[in-house]
């Protein structure tokens, strides 16, 4: 429309268009608005879903339920610009509220459950999925609790679960007046986020499952693998097992005769459960009449509850959950796990508890044989360490000891741990191997005497008898040992002083054959003559004087072979009594003595060192000197007219030499060794006794002298002695 | 007595003690029996004697009177020597032991050599020279 037309537009007409554009301006205006409150809507709603997108990745991340749960809280809030946010986990199926997380506002944990309580009894009475809309005024107990100025509220379960996942979103009094009321757009999307909590929930708690058994399956096996010898100490850690795995608040078991209720409680010690008598009491009752697996929680009557103190007040255990533990058909105890709350022990709990008890039934069954075996390994230890016996246990293999009982030790100088590292052939060096071999033939029952090596390497003698025993199904073998060295050293004794006295035996037999034969034959020689006397008759005078001087002879040989064994007597009874002696007074003595022995003169020549100082026996000395004079005098060739005796003396060292040399007969060299034997006769020249040099060479034997003899047929003998300058005992 | 007048028997007294010898002699001179008696002092001596008259049957004595216990050479010492003797000889020799032994050992151990015919303890008696006598004549 031009100018011009309008002109000619008539002012009415203009006044009517007027009206007409400001009513499509305004039009414009409100579609205008409309697509700008659209294009707010679905930038909130564009937001929104970021800010669910952005929970979903964060949530992927989170490890531990409770952390997710705080997170899908703080998410209501980012999420639905709320002011308060509460997730509640529960098991709808026990009632029974298990975990919770709020972000803006402070919720202690009887609230929250209390809170729950109502949720749950309100919700009930619709479909799960329903998102719920509740303004101040509705749901009054719960505004009592929470003071809102408007809610919503949802639950979403997962399939084939007990569990259910409470969703409250709100704003509160005090925040009212900065609060959009909330649009069907926002109760879709805080549907779809408690489905999309749900989805992440499930996912988590499917990895947490998986996980879980295995860190569950580990730590069982760990503690399996870590048992030790002591079926108690094995009992306790299976115990403390069955209280980490279940994630109880404390768990116990009782062995009905030898355990005590709570002896394995394996909670930390601040939070030792305190069991009221009456408690105590009921449960005992209780375990005992309970089925094989059993189960006390809540729903059961409230006098069946465990109580236990914690900060002055009384607070129920939920819920124990206990197996009974049963060893070869009899009932020897009860394992069970207490909980104050959250966990609910499942399927896999109660199979995790079926195995401990289990692992609990064989060390029942260990610890009532161990017992049983130490009793009956206690009698026999006793015998075997305190036999006064050598008793040692040996590997016939190898032949090394296995092990020894005090007395082996004892008798052979080792400690006990020594012995180990002892080889039976290093005892034994004599032993046949036979003897430790496993034969049907080496083992016997007799015992046999073998020579034993101590430690120090000193030998004695023992008894020794083998036996085989089976320890551990192995054969080995035991050796007993009795210790005979005494008995050893006894017979040794007796058979050697058997031989002595054999030899004296015989000695003295010939002593009184040979004294016999001296003593009788000058009293025959007497019987003799005297009958020849008597008969006299056809004999001439003469001869009765004859006889009568032999006669005479016969008696004083008689009485020189009695001095002689007399000396002999007194030589070998008396001690000896040193005294100072004068060699040459003791020879010129002697001389005076003998020298009428014979018809023939024999002189005396003295050599004897001046200063000699002799200590020794007069008597003895006397006696040797005289002896050999008289030899000297007696055997002196009577073909010579410058017989002599010499005696010389002269020291040597601490010695002194004293030395009887004469120039008579002589002394064959085949008699030269037996000279000095008893009895011995070398001549009938003389009718000498056979003593005079057998009591000179003893007597210089007493003196600790030492005598020797020189001599050359015809030509003269040279006897030596040596004897101490001064006697010493 | 029996046979005073057969020719005089050799018999040899062999013992170191002299006043046994003497009384010996007496004995045998006192039974009246004709003795050629050869005294030895000394065993080996006699062995000597003996192993020198071998040869002629006549020197040999047919008996002797022999002591035990002497020095040097004793009794057995010279019957184990006379064992080695010629046996035709040897067994014309009657052995008789003079002894003061009483010891049973001595004994049986002179009467195991063949030739020793008695065992007399001394000193010699009347009456064992007339046991002799009735040996001899067997």
């Amino acid at each position: 429309m031009s100018l011009i037309e309008l002109q000619k537009l008539s002012k009415e007409e203009l006044a009517k268009k007027y009206l007409e554009l400001q009513l499509r301006v305004s039009k414009f205006s409100s579609v205008e608005q409309e697509l700008i409150n659209t294009k707010d809507r679905l930038d909130s709603e564009v937001f929104m879903h970021k800010r669910m997108n952005y929970f979903s990745q964060q949530a992927f991340n989170k490890t531990n339920e409770h952390d997710l749960l705080k997170l899908a809280a703080e998410s209501v809030i980012d999420i639905f610009e709320f002011e308060v946010g509460i997730i509640l986990l529960a098991n709808s199926e026990k009632r029974i509220a298990l975990q919770y997380a709020s972000e803006g506002i402070k919720l202690e944990r009887e609230r929250a459950f209390k809170l729950f309580n109502l949720i749950q009894t309100n919700l009930n009475y619709y479909d799960i999925g329903v998102v719920l809309q509740i303004n101040k005024g509705q749901w009054s107990d719960l505004h009592d609790l929470l003071s809102f100025h408007q809610l919503m509220v949802t639950r979403v379960a997962p399939q084939e679960s007990d569990l259910t996942l409470y969703f409250i979103g709100g704003v509160l009094e005090s925040g009212a007046l900065n609060y959009n009321p909330v649009e069907k757009q926002r109760a879709d999307a805080f549907g779809v986020f408690a489905q999309q909590v749900l989805a992440q929930f499930v996912n988590h708690k499917k990895a947490s499952l998986i996980e879980d058994s295995e860190k569950r399956l580990t730590k069982l096996a760990n503690v399996f693998l870590g048992f030790g010898s002591d079926p108690i100490e094995n009992i306790h850690a299976l115990t403390k097992l069955a209280r980490e795995l279940l994630r109880g608040d404390f768990s116990f078991y009782k062995g009905l005769d030898k355990m005590d209720l709570f002896a394995y409680s394996s909670a930390p010690v601040a939070a030792q459960p305190y069991l009221a008598v009456e408690d105590v009491l009921f449960l005992k009752g209780f375990i005992r009449n309970a089925s094989t697996d059993f189960h006390i929680d809540k729903h059961v009557p409230e006098s069946v509850k465990v109580r236990r103190e914690r900060d002055g007040k009384h607070v129920h255990l939920f819920r124990t959950l206990g197996r009974k533990v049963i060893l070869d058909g009899q009932f020897t105890g009860v394992l069970a796990v207490c909980f104050e709350n959250g966990n609910v022990p499942g399927e896999e709990e109660t199979q995790m508890l079926n195995i401990i008890a289990s692992a609990i039934a064989v060390e029942e069954k260990r610890y009532n044989s161990l017992i049983a075996l130490s009793e009956s390994e206690e009698r026999y230890r006793s015998l075997f360490e305190g036999t006064p016996h050598g008793t040692v246990i040996l590997n016939p293999v190898n032949k090394n000891l296995v092990y020894a009982n005090p007395a082996f030790c004892t008798m052979f100088g080792f400690t006990v741990d020594e012995v180990k590292h002892v080889k039976f052939e290093m005892l034994h060096p004599e032993l046949s191997s036979t003897f430790i071999s496993l034969k049907e033939s080496s083992v016997t029952n007799q015992s046999l005497v073998v020579e034993c090596k101590r430690k120090d390497g000193s030998v004695f003698h023992a008894e020794i008898s083998n036996q085989p025993v089976q320890i551990n199904h192995t054969d080995y073998l035991a050796c007993f040992y009795v210790d005979i060295s005494l008995q050893k050293k006894a017979q040794d004794e007796l058979i050697q002083n058997n031989a002595e006295l054999k030899k004296i035996n015989s000695e003295l037999d010939n002593f009184v054959y040979s004294v016999s034969h001296d003593l009788r034959a000058p009293l025959l020689a007497i019987k003799g003559l005297i009958s020849l006397i008597q008969s006299g008759g056809n004999l001439d005078e003469g001869s009765n004087a004859e006889f009568l001087q032999l006669v005479n002879d016969s008696v004083i040989r008689m009485d020189e072979t009695i001095k002689e064994i007399l000396e002999y007597s007194r030589n070998a009874r008396l001690a000896v009594k040193p005294e100072r002696i004068n060699l040459a007074e003791m020879a010129t003595l002697a001389h005076k003595d003998v020298r009428y022995y014979s018809a023939h003169t024999v002189d005396l020549i003295l050599d004897i060192e001046p200063g000699i100082d002799l200590v020794s026996d007069r008597s003895r000395l006397n006696t040797v000197v005289k002896n050999l004079v008289a030899n000297s005098v007696k055997y002196a060739r009577t073909d010579i007219s410058n017989s002599f005796v010499k005696v010389s003396a002269f020291k040597k060292d601490r010695d002194l030499i004293i030395q009887v040399s004469d120039n008579g007969e002589g002394i064959s060299e085949h008699h030269q060794k037996k000279v000095f034997q008893m009895f011995f006769r070398g001549s009938n020249k003389t009718t000498g006794t056979g003593l005079g040099l057998y009591i000179t060479s003893e007597i210089i034997q007493k003196l600790s002298g030492e005598i020797t003899l020189e001599s050359v047929k015809n030509q003269g003998t040279t006897i030596s002695i040596r004897l101490p300058l001064e006697y010493q005992e | 007595m029996p046979e005073q007048n057969t020719s005089p028997v050799r018999c040899y007294l062999v013992d170191d003690d002299k006043i046994f010898n003497l009384i010996s002699a007496k004995i045998i001179e006192k039974s009246g029996w004709p003795v050629q008696l050869s005294i030895f002092t000394n065993a080996s001596e006699a062995l000597a004697s003996l192993v020198a008259a071998q040869d002629d049957l006549n020197a040999v004595p047919s008996m002797i009177l022999l002591d035990v216990r002497m020095p040097d050479m004793d009794g057995f010492e010279f019957l184990d020597g006379l064992q080695n003797l010629n046996p035709t000889l040897l067994s014309k020799i009657n052995v008789y032991m003079l002894t003061s032994s009483l010891d049973d050992r001595d004994i049986n151990r002179a009467l195991s050599f063949p030739m020793v015919r008695k065992f007399f303890n001394k000193p010699l008696s009347i009456q064992d020279m007339e046991l002799i006598l009735q040996d001899q004549a067997t």
